[in-house]
């Protein structure tokens, strides 16, 4: 392992005060910090949606709310803990501990950052204004088409999808501009001596999740411009009775989508391993094999978009070709699983409560992959296709494999960001409460889903009762438990245990030799890793 | 040198990095517009490919 040498000063504490401070920063950490907030207020936002549909779907028949609003919820709902909620926490992580772990004064591209940023809330408000337009007899809410935008329903639809569209366009720059700033800083500001094989893990999910979000946002954004005048300047790009080819929308929205899923997974992929290693107290194992297995699974993920739509018809040889390279995406994350489980074989382990999210990560987030080799399997998926099994699958995918993931990262950094510790007994018990009503809510997902209910649908035959009503008792008590997060967030920042420099026994790297909170303009002077 | 008060002004530290190093400030906006001119013309030639 590296060793490093690193000074500090504590002057140049010097920045503006108040609402001037967060509109106006260029400080890597305080647009890490905001970041982290506007996705931690979003998470619940979009949380709160889907506690509306599973109260929807708690029993047969239709109780709360009309289909077209439950239509609504449902693909707002995605799009803002995609978009809103995922995506801004990783780039958070990404501008607080990026510039940290490679020893760089801030992002390369300080101003650029600013503006990454503050495009964002506009259009979290474009995405919910529709609801709210709604209650003054403004159009007719927001988008009802499912995250997806999928034509013909997508052309047809009210003043939602404007909306949306708008907000895809200005998210999608938000995310180029990150990525772009990101690729930058780590090729062009590592510390002295900090080679690319040096790098920590977490640097190099975060390139390659650039590199991919500059391949396919662009594409996304294509396919919604095409929607838009489809919608309203008389192009037939997507509309069969002019000519169009709706299935072509479908095919550029998931060679996009998929490689999104990647886009979410691969910053994670990145850290999880750093936590393990701390937690387990030896180096991580096959620091190469897992930088190479990264870059394998971002180039494979931009080869097999068109498993998420086998049903919608294609080319005996297409569906072979699209089954057998999604499936081997199971290779290179086979390298993953087997190099996360021997940094932690024979390792002195603890388990605090980011190693805990950590491990549990592993294991629901293994059942997500595992379900989506089933999914894959273009036979099985002719049955599974649109039904809560494909729910449960990309649930364990992007709340255990992303969002849980997160949240282990929320509490290893939190203590060297706030300068406090958290409160372990409450990190504990957030962590167990969500582990189980989460797999309360879903396993039965896998159930119903099995047995043909499909998704999207606000209305459910008898058969399925019994299992909506537990996953709708889990969704409930998932929901309930994150507000322990939130306090134990809010708590920390306001004061606590004070924390060490190097907060985790085990931790390596040169973010843990700045002392806990960094000072405003952390290394005054340039570390050097030898 | 450091203009802390005003709008998008960049932090001390980055900004003597900046000046001690015009060469390299040169190639990350370089390495930008690259990335940017990329994401730009995918753009593009993603709406243009399926144009009838």
């Amino acid at each position: 392992m590296s060793t490093t040498t690193v000074a500090h000063h504590d002057e140049h504490e010097e920045h503006p005060t108040g609402i001037m401070r967060w509109l106006t920063t260029t400080n890597h950490k305080d647009i890490g910090t905001m970041y982290l907030t506007f996705s931690l207020v979003m998470f619940l936002v979009g949380g709160c949606m889907i506690l509306g549909i599973r109260a929807e779907l708690f029993k047969p028949g239709l109780q709360l709310m009309n289909p077209e609003f439950f239509n609504q919820l449902i693909g707002v709902h995605a799009l803002i803990m995609i978009f809103a909620a995922l995506m801004p926490a990783a780039t958070g992580f990404a501008n607080w501990m990026l510039p940290l772990q490679l020893g760089a004064p801030d992002m390369a591209l300080p101003r650029l950052n600013n503006w990454g940023f503050w495009i964002l809330p506009p259009s979290a408000i474009l995405l919910t204004l529709p609801f709210t337009l709604a209650l003054f007899g403004i159009g007719d809410g927001a988008l009802a088409t499912g995250w997806t935008f999928y034509p013909p329903l997508s052309v047809q639809g009210g003043l939602g999808v404007d909306f949306a569209i708008f907000a895809v366009h200005l998210l999608g720059i938000s995310s180029v501009l990150g990525s772009i700033n990101i690729i930058v800083t780590i090729f062009n500001m590592r510390a002295p001596g900090m080679t690319l094989m040096k790098m920590p893990l977490f640097a190099w999910g975060w390139l390659i999740t650039a590199f991919l979000l500059i391949a396919t946002i662009p594409v996304l954004a294509g396919a919604v411009t095409m929607l838009l005048t489809d919608r309203h300047f008389g192009t037939h790009f997507f509309d069969a009775a002019g000519g169009g080819d709706p299935i072509m929308f479908q095919h550029l929205f998931w060679f996009f989508g998929h490689p999104e899923v990647y886009i979410l997974l691969l910053p994670v992929w990145g850290f999880i391993p750093q936590i393990l290693q701390t937690f387990s107290r030896k180096p991580m194992y096959g620091y190469k094999a897992q930088v190479y297995s990264l870059w394998s699974i971002g180039a494979l993920s931009v080869v097999v978009w068109a498993h998420h739509f086998f049903t919608a018809g294609m080319p005996v040889p297409a569906l072979l070709y699209f089954m057998y390279s999604t499936m081997a995406i199971s290779l290179p994350l086979a390298v993953l699983f087997y190099c996360w489980i021997r940094t932690m074989w024979k390792g002195s382990m603890s388990f605090e409560t980011p190693m805990l999210f950590t491990v549990g990560w592993i294991i629901l987030f293994g059942v997500g992959g595992l379900t989506g080799l089933v999914l894959a399997d273009v036979a099985a998926d002719a049955q599974y296709h649109n039904s809560y099994f494909v729910v449960a699958h990309f649930h364990y995918t992007l709340f255990a494999g992303g969002i849980m993931g997160i949240m282990a990262g929320v509490y290893y950094w939190l203590p060297k960001m706030t300068g406090h510790m958290y409160n372990e007994k409450l990190g504990k018990l957030h962590f167990w409460l969500t582990a189980i009503s989460f797999n309360v809510t879903f396993i039965p997902q896998f159930f119903v889903g099995l047995a043909g209910m499909p998704r999207r649908i606000p209305d459910y035959a008898l058969q399925f009762a019994e299992f909506n009503m537990i996953s709708t008792v889990g969704a409930f008590v998932l929901g309930l438990s994150q507000l322990l997060l939130v306090y134990n967030i809010i708590s920390c920042v306001k004061g606590g245990q004070k924390a060490t420099d190097k907060v985790w026994d085990g931790a390596l790297g040169l973010e843990w030799t700045l002392p806990s909170p960094p000072p405003y303009h952390s290394f005054t002077e340039q570390p050097v890793v030898k | 040198m450091y203009k802390g008060h005003l709008p998008l002004a960049i932090g001390p530290v980055m900004q003597e990095k900046i000046l001690s190093e015009p060469t390299k400030q040169r190639n990350n906006r370089k390495i930008a517009w690259i990335l940017a001119g990329i994401a730009i013309a995918w753009y593009l030639i993603s709406m243009f490919t399926i144009w009838k």
